[in-house]
């Protein structure tokens, strides 16, 4: 390629970068950095001696009432997380079995609780889950129990609600992997001697780990920042981090206090997800080094004449 | 020999769509089979059959006297290698050749002194650690035979050995294949629509057409005694003609065949006179003399022709002739026709013995 050639073609490549590049950073970076210097800003009508920037972060992390609700955020985030994995895996498998409408009438079940409004879905959880509902009327019937429980304005209820609305995240990134997987992988290790489980567990499991990985991811980030649905099932008794930051910005009008929760949001968000696959990676290392003990034949095969 | 493997009978359905028909055929011990068809004759669903992947709605497969339709594959002890080898990604090569034999349980010393003799049998010892992806289209296709040869299998299924591989990696491989498959001695099914690679590797060769066995035989045997046009088509190149049978006895056949006069053919049983006829002549069969050359030969049919094109393709010369309204391919060898060009008339003749007749309608 030619000098000039080389330049065009580098020119026509950084135009064609440019959009993305540019939508990227109006609409994701700039929001961001916008954020973080409003957080070390200070508010109006706030003086005194230690009204610095960083004054903000120091209170928000002594303020033990702000841990208590990131903790609880956090802990019904994993927990949100570990259950959509696990209920969700057998759900994939099923999607990504089947074919044709059956595959998109499963995808618009799946989808439904994220097309419907927030409302709507509270009301169908008031029906099945409030002191009159369905659950508890059926509960009594049976005489399991003698009068009504409370299913509604706990911490259960919130993570039966978020695995409702999460579900779909995670079914789609495990199908998609498990649908990338070799049929013929199977066969193979079944015509090796390996039972339908075993070949599953040894096969197709390990494969569709980056799917499951990516649906964790999903799952967690958007459970971090849930507000409608903790909100509406945990009452107003079990807030989470996203409702706070809402109502520092909106009703109390503190809008450097409201950044900086949301900076910490973030912090803590990808601080626990980096923990997480930082372990995943540790455990992998682990193996590879237990198996770098290279059996006998092969190294002779390496230094024979081939 | 004894039958090995005896297949008999299968057949299976997809909706109205019969993709097996009747398949019935058996391999010896020791013995390489190769079931040979076009795309979609239902080579890899016998395959699946016989492995235990798919059930055969009637029909029954034998495996040294005992019939295994019952069994799930993990069962069967067969060793297959897939069209696409199916390495898998997440293991090393170690890994994935040692799979089978920890399936088996076997004592993690036996796991290694085995998987190190079928890594040395396909000269990649050295490869043990690496991943699949790190090895080339015919380093992956000899682990794969090494997997399913680790286990020691009564019976060895190859589908499309070589169909992920370019041309010249191709004749390589299947030179390598044949090298490795002879000492083995395991029963071989390999299944393929080269017809080539078919008759390289097999002791016999099974044509296949829609779910139809329609020859069984030695690869000589199906080349030069093809049982119907289909055969004769699919394998190796022929030339085709119309004609009329004049006479037909155990000795051989006489015919008319418009524009080329009368013919001798090989004896073919059933034919009487009047019965219309396909004539089949291999192009290789046919050598040219010049217009002019005396001394004709008992035995041989003499056509008179003119040289209408000649290709040069390095081993062969291939000559296109009319003789009459009627084309031939003729394929010589080296510079004979040299003396020739185009427009000289010339005499082609062959052997009535590779004149060969299908009654038609037998397509
Ligand atoms: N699961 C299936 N459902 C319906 N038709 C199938 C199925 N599997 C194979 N077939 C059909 O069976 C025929 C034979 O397929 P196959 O055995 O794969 O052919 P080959 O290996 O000879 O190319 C094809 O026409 C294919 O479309
Ligand atoms: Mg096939």
């Amino acid at each position: 390629m030619t000098r000039t050639g080389s330049a065009r073609w580098l020119r026509s490549w950084l135009l064609l970068i440019a959009v993305p590049l540019l939508v990227f950073g109006v609409f994701y970076c700039a929001p961001i950095a916008n954020l973080l210097r409003l957080s070390f800003s200070v508010a109006e009508g706030q003086t005194g001696a230690n009204a610095d920037g960083l004054d903000i972060y120091a209170k928000l992390l002594g303020d033990e009432y702000f841990l208590l609700i990131v903790w609880r955020t956090v802990k019904l985030s994993l927990l949100t997380t570990l259950a959509c994995a696990i209920l969700c895996y057998p759900v994939s498998m099923v999607v990504a079995q089947s074919k044709g409408w059956a595959q998109t009438c499963l995808f618009i079940v799946l989808l439904m609780p994220l097309m419907t409004s927030v409302t709507v879905t509270t009301y169908g959880w008031l029906i099945l889950l409030g002191q009159a509902g369905v659950v508890n009327s059926a509960l009594m019937g049976l005489g399991v129990i003698d009068r009504p429980q409370r299913l509604l304005q706990n911490e259960t209820a919130i993570v039966v609600g978020l695995v409702q609305v999460m579900s779909v995240f995670m079914v789609l990134s495990v199908a998609a992997a498990l649908q990338s997987i070799d049929s013929n992988h199977v066969r193979a290790a079944r015509s090796l001697g390996a039972s339908p489980w075993s070949a599953f567990w040894r096969i197709v499991f390990p494969q569709s780990l980056p799917g499951l990985r990516t649906g964790c991811l999903l799952v967690f980030s958007l459970s971090m920042s849930a507000y409608a649905t903790p909100g509406v099932l945990g009452g107003p008794r079990l807030k989470f981090v996203s409702f706070l930051i809402y109502q520092q910005a909106m009703q109390l009008l503190d809008w450097p206090r409201a950044a900086a929760m949301a900076v910490l949001l973030l912090i803590v968000t990808t601080g626990v997800w980096g923990l997480a696959s930082a372990y995943g990676q540790l455990k992998t290392w682990r193996r590879r080094q237990a198996e770098a003990a290279v059996p006998a034949f092969a190294q002779a095969g390496r230094q024979g004449a081939i | 020999m004894t039958d090995h493997l005896a297949v008999d009978g299968l057949e299976l359905s997809f909706g109205t769509h019969q993709v097996l028909n009747r398949v019935t055929f058996s391999i010896a011990e020791g013995e390489r089979l190769c079931l040979l068809g076009p795309s979609g004759c239902g080579k890899t669903t016998t395959l699946q059959v016989i492995a235990g992947f798919i059930q055969a709605q009637t029909g029954s497969v034998t495996v040294a006297g005992r019939p295994i339709d019952h069994l799930p594959p993990e069962k069967r002890n067969i060793g297959i290698m897939f069209q696409n080898y199916a390495l898998f990604p997440h293991m090393t090569i170690f890994d994935n050749v040692a799979f089978g034999l920890r399936m088996r349980r076997l004592p993690a010393a036996d796991v290694e002194q085995r998987v190190g003799e079928a890594l040395r049998l396909v000269r990649l010892a050295h490869a043990a650690q690496k991943s699949p992806r790190q090895l080339s289209g015919g380093e992956q296709q000899r682990i794969a035979f090494a997997r399913a040869v680790a286990i020691r299998p009564s019976l060895l299924l190859l589908d499309e050995p070589f169909s992920n591989l370019d041309a010249r990696l191709r004749i390589e491989m299947r030179d390598e294949l044949l090298h490795l498959l002879r000492p083995l001695k395991i029963a071989t099914l390999m299944v393929t629509h080269d017809q080539e690679e078919a008759m390289a590797i097999a002791d016999r060769v099974a044509v296949m057409r829609a779910g139809r066995i329609e020859q069984i035989g030695t690869p000589q045997a199906v080349y030069s005694q093809p049982a119907n046009l289909f055969v004769a088509h699919f394998v190796g190149e022929s030339n085709v003609l119309d004609g009329t049978v004049l006479e037909g006895s155990a000795a051989g056949t006489r015919l008319e065949a418009p524009g080329l006069g009368s013919l001798n053919a090989r004896a073919s049983g059933g034919l009487r006179r009047n019965d219309q006829v396909t004539v089949l002549v291999r192009p290789e069969r046919i050598s040219l003399l010049p217009a002019g050359a005396a001394g004709r030969e008992p035995g041989w049919n003499y056509v008179p022709a003119t040289l209408d094109e000649v290709v040069f393709l390095g081993h062969r010369t291939e000559c296109r002739l009319l003789a009459g309204a009627r084309r031939l391919t003729a394929w010589q060898a080296g510079g004979t026709i040299e003396a020739l060009r185009l427009g000289d008339p010339v005499i082609a003749a062959w052997r009535h013995d590779d004149t060969l007749v299908v009654p038609q309608g037998a397509t």
